[in-house]
């Protein structure tokens, strides 16, 4: 009978994910096939996470979306979105945009105010509209000239004729809204005179145009958010692009608006705001800009736009997302990327494609975080990092940051609606938080963490939970980071599950580990794990065999008060395990509840046994 | 016994025009005395004056002022006859179930008629058809005697094959306001009167305007001919749409501040919010909508003038247009010059128009009514009296006679209705839609004419024919603004010569079209004392003033920078240029150079050039770029050039600023290339053509990177030699065998 041997993995875990290579190969290594629920710490261990703790209180709805607000007075808000709202605040959720009703904006130049002038005639001329309602036959608006001068009277005038629905200046253009919500909520103005005698909206000063529908909802918050000049612009596609004034929460008008519907891509960047991707107007290949210092105005200045129809590698694609860092423009296409250099002045009319990426695209809009170390995002092959890029001939470097688990990576999305993905960035540890919230998988990748594959992977980890999908992140000035989720909006901090259903494990499952000789037969004695826990720390440690995947053995344990006693300190649990085997695969899970956990170490005892032949 | 003596009434000269056949239709006896004995008159008129009878009931001036045209003699007109339709269920959808629909008896299923419906249909079809093949126009409104002598004939018909087919008549459909109006003013109805005017018909052609025009229709209605440039369209075909069909909406109110305004009730209101792009609206499309105002104007009056109304179309389009440009980009005109403008507009739409009529070149036609124009006050007299153009017998010209006559006018009357809803008008003083049947009768009552602004613009009498009289003028009808003060003060030549250019650019603009300027460039009078470089300096400085090739100049026609038109223009000009340049100094011609040559190497530079910029802007991915940006960066000089924007609302970008600033960086070297004196002009020139710039640094940047490549490949070659060879020693020989040192080796290579 052979000596009792013993097989340390030290610090498993802390390379996080490997699902590339089943079997340890190098002994150095920390990787875990499960790694889930715990963060790499600042002594290189795999740590449990903190918790994402409910902050809003008297909120029954889901979070979908966060951004982080500075107004021009150093303020920061936490803005949000949820059930078809737009919301500001964090213990407090206050509805500043709502956007359930369907509604319809008619735009005659903006800046209209009660008392401006209609432009209408002084006379008994009549003038006319038709509006439908919620889908029902459209109603006849009679207006008589003389009795509609302002704006004031226009309003009462129309609002005396409409059911079901009101007509109000919102942003200095008129708004056609249902009074119902949701779905089935519509709204569809006509410039028709109907039984009057002359058209009213065309007859209007300075009438540009009836903007496309935007119909009720109930949800749609994939918003995008930028914030500019006092003001913060939202974009969704299918819904009307807004501007919101940051002080009074106000509709701004947007001047021109050269797109035909809807685009779902706004960011700030270089002095100006950047659009793109109107997917419901048939434009998804033009990137617009706004006036210089001027976010609500498209069509004077230096406004203009770029189609890269002609710019795509490799013939045909459409523009996902859009970032700004480097002094650079990344549009980002479905199949491709194109790096546009700014000059020194900023002009947008002087950049130049710089650089193009064939065959790697991004998936989701919100997939795009802009990071200190370079810009993350998820491609159809996973999780990639555009290099920070230091010099201006420099070109773009795409290392795949998802390498080690990329299988899991491309399962999630295809389990998921693109729509639906969302990331955040956590500067304060350097977490780069990718989610899939129909599977409840976020994968985290710590980008201040390498592993020793090629050199310099990253430490990927899986996030999961019970019943809290983390739809949304942000960080704020305070160093706090918030996930929007069920009931409003989640801090990071603790360790206590907020709230019965909400419960996450720590779990580490190493890989195959043959004790240095797949081929030879051992005798299972004992595994010890090194911990940093509280006394009364449940766990369970798991082992299978030889790659039998049916059969998974399974002891529980709880940390003593003994081996604990400094609460929570570092100590040991062994754990007795039997059988024979010449691959042993040991688990543990840590169910999080008030404390955090740190693995240490762990250690597999067996004795060797005979080669088998034959 | 003069033309002018005859004193005929509208109706007499429509008889005078009309075959026997048609008179019925014109609510006319086909044969009685009276027409006998106009017909003895018009033939002693036509043995005097050798004009054919068509030619002559053109150059009438009709004396009475009983209008011929009275829709309001019957009664309010209803244009549809609404039905209630009940549109059953789906049997096999259990979800469905019927609907009410409102449509129109020439919409409903055949079969859902009844046969009285059905009966008055195949009477209505039948007539109409036969009208459309013979006027090219469908029975529409009741407005004119003639139309209710249709309708007449179509309840006939009906009654007719309702007994036939033992029907009981449904009185509802008989009588002048029953018609169900099957053939609504459609834009193809546009297309057929304007094929009708055309020489050959050309429906497809006329298609292809109304469907630029009226694109919003056109995709309405898909059956218009593809899309066909106004600057494709041939010179006749533009001549006939200046006067007929320039545009889709409107005049009236078209400072720069109300451009937005005008923009909503021209296209912008014809889209009725339906999208963006069809709210477009640029200052073609204002001067367009004048000339159709202008147009509407012009044949109301005419018709109730009894005048020809042909001419009086383009009369009112072209002084309507005219008033587009004399407010276009805030540059309104003096009274001085908007005389002289009246003039001259009027001269050259009558240059024009006898031009076409005659089969004769068009831009001739156009110079010599300007010139005529310009005569009539300049103190020069280099140009032809419009007096001197004959016209041509109207026999040439198919489909005339139609348009001519009562109902014609109103058919085409009421098209408009339909290709611009929501357009208003300053009829009457009032703002109006003329789209509204009210407005559009108001504006024949009162004499078809403009509001009192446009009329203090443009009176009527100041758009007479030039060549008739002050005496010889007919008395309009209608109360008209007074004519403004005539000129007195002779102006300088070149002053002429400007504004015949201005004038020549402003038709280009109406219809389209880019003919080449007038070749005529009058020099400056060289004043006493005056050096040869001061003149030369005079001479230049007048000469950039012809070319007109600043930015708000040419912004002011309507030339959106960026575009062909835009270069085609600057090309046009550059030719007269250079013609000018060594034209006046055949000398100054190399061996083997020409006029002709240096004209089109700059035009093979600016085609090169071009394709150079399309190749660099690809490479810079910069290809689909717009900006609203006022200036730009010439790639081909660095020089960053105004553009010339126009005041364009939303939607409406330029086009690729790189392309812009290079079309804005050929006018500036053409405008200091017309300022320089011959010879240092020629070399000016030939320094042009030999222009070869590295546009946007692409060819240095790519050898910059080729160098460094090819320096990093023989650095590796290095090491991999010294690897080889040297193993870890840094030693190599140079030529002579001596070792050096790889970092004193690579410091010679460099």
């Amino acid at each position: 009978m052979g000596t009792l041997r013993a097989k340390t993995l030290r610090y498993p875990g802390s390379h996080g994910l490997n699902t590339i290579e089943e079997t340890v190969v190098d002994e150095n290594t920390r990787y875990g096939v499960v790694v889930t629920n715990g963060v790499v710490d600042s002594g290189g261990k795999l740590a449990a996470r903190k918790e994402f703790t409910l902050q809003t209180t008297g909120f029954s709805n889901t979070t979908r979306v966060l951004w982080a607000h500075r107004s021009l007075n150093s303020v920061e808000t936490i803005w949000s979105a949820a059930d078809g709202q737009i919301y500001t605040g964090i213990t407090t959720l206050t509805s500043r945009y709502d956007y359930r009703a369907g509604f319809q904006v008619v735009d005659v130049g903006g800046a209209k105010t009660s008392a401006s002038s209609t432009g209408l005639a002084n006379s008994t001329e009549t003038y006319g509209l038709t509006v439908s309602v919620n889908g029902a036959a459209a109603q006849q608006v009679n207006v008589t000239g003389s009795s509609a001068q302002t704006y004031a009277n226009l309003l009462v005038a129309i609002n005396a004729d409409l059911t079901g629905a009101s007509c109000s200046l919102v942003g200095g253009n008129l708004r056609f809204i249902s009074a119902s919500n949701g779905v089935g909520s519509t709204i569809s103005v006509l410039n028709s005179l109907g039984s009057a005698s002359n058209l009213l909206l065309s007859t209007l000063s300075n009438f540009t145009a009836i903007r496309a529908a935007n119909a009720g909802v109930s949800s749609a918050e994939n918003w995008q958010f930028a914030s500019f000049r006092g003001r913060v612009y939202a974009a969704q596609r299918a819904q009307y692009f807004t501007a919101l004034d940051e002080s009074n929460f106000t509709v701004a008008s947007v001047v021109g608006q050269p797109w035909s519907n809807s685009v779902n891509c706004v960011i700030a960047a270089y002095g100006r705001l950047w659009a793109a991707d109107d997917q419901e107007g048939g434009s998804r290949q033009t990137v617009w800009w706004s006036n210089l210092l001027d976010g609500l105005t498209w069509n004077s200045g230096d406004a203009g736009s770029l189609d890269v129809s002609n710019a795509w590698p490799k013939g045909q694609d459409t523009i996902i997302a859009i970032a700004a860092a480097f002094s650079r423009l990344f549009i980002f296409g479905r199949r491709s990327i194109l790096l546009y250099t700014l000059p020194a002045s900023n002009a947008p009319t002087g950049m130049t494609l710089t650089d193009v990426v064939e065959n790697i695209g991004c998936v989701a809009r919100d997939s795009v975080q802009v990071t200190d170390t370079g810009i993350y995002f998820l491609s159809d092959n996973g999780i990639y990092r555009i290099d920070k890029l230091a010099q201006t001939t420099a070109l773009m470097t795409l290392p795949q940051v998802s390498y080690l688990y990329n299988e899991e990576v491309l399962a999630q999305i295809a389990a998921e609606t693109a729509t639906n993905i969302r990331s955040g960035y956590y500067p304060t540890e350097g977490y780069y938080a990718l989610s899939f919230p129909t599977s409840n998988v976020t994968f985290v990748v710590m980008t201040r963490k390498v592993t020793p594959a090629d050199g310099n992977r990253l430490v990927g980890l899986k996030w999961t939970n019970t019943g809290r999908p983390f739809y949304a992140f942000i960080f704020d000035e305070n160093a706090n980071w918030y996930s929007g989720g069920v009931n409003g909006i989640h801090r990071y901090t603790g360790y206590t599950p907020d709230g019965t259903s909400n419960a996450y494990s720590l779990t580490y499952t190493a890989l195959w580990n043959p004790i240095e000789d797949e081929s030879r037969l051992k005798h299972g004695k004992a595994i010890t794990l090194v911990l940093e826990a509280a006394s009364g720390q449940t766990g369970t440690l798991e082992w299978k065999h030889d790659y039998v995947s049916g059969t998974v053995n399974s002891n529980a344990f709880t940390c003593s008060t003994s081996e604990f006693a400094e609460n929570p300190g570092i100590g040991h649990v062994s754990i007795s395990i039997g059988g024979s085997f010449k691959v042993i695969q040991p688990s543990v899970i840590f169910p999080i509840n008030g404390n955090a956990v740190t693995l240490h170490q762990m250690r597999i005892y067996a004795s060797p046994g005979a080669v088998k032949q034959g | 016994m003069g033309i002018g003596d005859l004193s005929l009434t509208p109706a007499e000269i429509v008889a005078l025009n009309t075959p026997a056949s048609a008179m019925g239709e014109f609510g006319l006896p086909a044969e009685d005395e009276e027409r006998k004995r106009l017909l003895e008159l018009a033939a002693q008129q036509l043995q005097e004056t050798g004009l054919s009878p068509e030619e002559l009931a053109t150059r009438i001036a009709v004396q009475s002022p009983t209008p011929v045209v009275q829709p309001t003699a019957f009664g309010p007109i209803v244009p549809w006859q609404p039905i209630a339709r009940t549109i059953p269920g789906d049997p096999n959808d259990p979800d469905s179930s019927a609907k009410q629909e409102t449509t129109y008896l020439t919409d409903m299923p055949w079969e859902e008629l009844t046969p009285a419906q059905q009966a008055w249909l195949t009477a209505y079809s039948e007539f109409n058809d036969s009208h459309v093949a013979r006027y090219g126009i469908p029975i529409d409104r009741p407005w004119t005697n003639a139309a209710q002598s249709a309708k007449e004939s179509i309840d006939a018909r009906y009654k007719e094959i309702a007994a036939e087919y033992g029907i009981p008549v449904d009185e509802s459909l008989l009588g002048p306001n029953a018609q169900p109006n099957a053939y609504y003013p459609k834009p193809r109805h546009h297309g057929g009167i304007a094929g009708n005017l055309m020489r050959d018909g050309q429906l497809s052609l006329s298609g292809g305007v109304i469907d630029t025009l009226f694109g919003h229709y056109a995709e309405k209605y898909p059956l218009l001919a593809p899309k066909v440039s106004m600057t494709q369209l041939p010179v006749v075909a533009a001549s006939v749409f200046l006067g007929m069909f320039a545009g889709p909406a409107l005049a009236g109110e078209l400072g720069a501040a109300e451009a937005g305004a005008a923009a909503g009730g021209a296209a912008g209101g014809a889209a009725a919010g339906t999208t963006t792009a069809a709210a477009q609206a640029t200052l073609y499309s204002q001067m367009a909508a004048n000339a159709m105002t202008g147009a509407i104007n012009g044949v109301m009056a005419a018709a109730a003038n009894g005048e020809d109304i042909w001419e009086g179309a383009l009369r009112g389009a072209t002084a309507g247009a005219a008033g587009t440009a004399a407010s276009a980009g805030g540059q309104a005109l003096t009274a001085e010059q908007s005389a002289m403008m009246q003039r001259i507009v009027a001269g050259a739409a009558r240059g024009a128009v006898t031009a076409y009529i005659s089969d004769g070149d068009m831009t001739q036609g156009i110079i010599s009514g300007i010139a005529g124009a310009i005569g009539a006050k300049a103190p020069t007299p280099a140009a032809q009296p419009f007096t001197d153009v004959s016209i041509a017998p109207s026999s040439e010209i198919p489909g005339m006679l139609p348009l001519a006559s009562p109902e014609s006018v109103g058919g085409f009357l009421s098209t408009l209705g339909e290709a611009v809803p929501g357009t208003e008008l300053p009829i009457g003083g009032v703002e109006s839609d003329v789209t509204q049947l009210p407005t559009i009768e108001r504006a024949i009552q009162t004499g078809g004419l403009l509001a009192p602004g446009a009329v203090g613009m443009f009176p009527v009498a100041a758009l007479s024919t030039p060549d008739t009289s002050a005496e010889e003028q007919a008395e309009p009808s209608a109360p008209v603004a007074e004519e403004p003060a005539p000129v007195e003060a002779p102006r300088p030549p070149v002053d002429y010569a400007k504004a015949a250019s201005d004038t020549l650019k402003l038709y280009q603009q109406l219809t389209g079209l880019m003919a080449n300027p007038p070749d005529e460039f009058v020099m400056p009078v060289r004043e006493e004392g005056q050096t040869d470089e001061e003149y030369n300096v005079a001479v230049g400085q007048a000469a950039v003033e012809y070319l007109s090739l600043d930015a708000e100049d040419m912004a002011a026609q309507g030339l959106v920078p960026g575009t062909q038109e835009y270069l085609d223009y600057i090309l046009a000009q550059a030719d007269t240029i250079i013609a000018q340049v060594f034209g006046a100094d055949p000398n100054l011609l190399l061996a083997g150079e020409s006029v002709e040559g240096m004209q089109d190497a700059l035009r093979d530079l600016s085609e090169n050039e071009a394709q150079q910029l399309l190749q660099a802007l690809y490479v810079r991915g910069a290809l689909g770029q717009f900006s609203y940006q006022g200036s730009a960066t010439d790639p081909f000089t660095g020089i960053t050039e105004e553009l010339g924007m126009l005041p364009l609302p939303a939607g409406d970008a330029t086009l690729n600023p790189a392309e812009a600033a290079r079309q804005r960086g050929l006018a500036r070297s053409l405008q200091h290339l017309a300022a320089l004196p011959g010879q240092q002009g020629a070399e000016y020139l030939r320094g042009l053509f030999g222009r070869d710039v590295d546009i946007f640094g692409l060819q240095s940047a790519y050898d910059t990177r080729a160098e460094a490549e090819k320096r990093a490949a023989l650095e590796d070659e290095d090491f991999e030699y010294d690897d080889e060879f040297f193993g870890d020693e840094d030693f190599t020989v140079d030529e002579y065998g001596n070792i050096i040192k790889r970092r004193k080796r690579r410091k010679q290579r460099s």
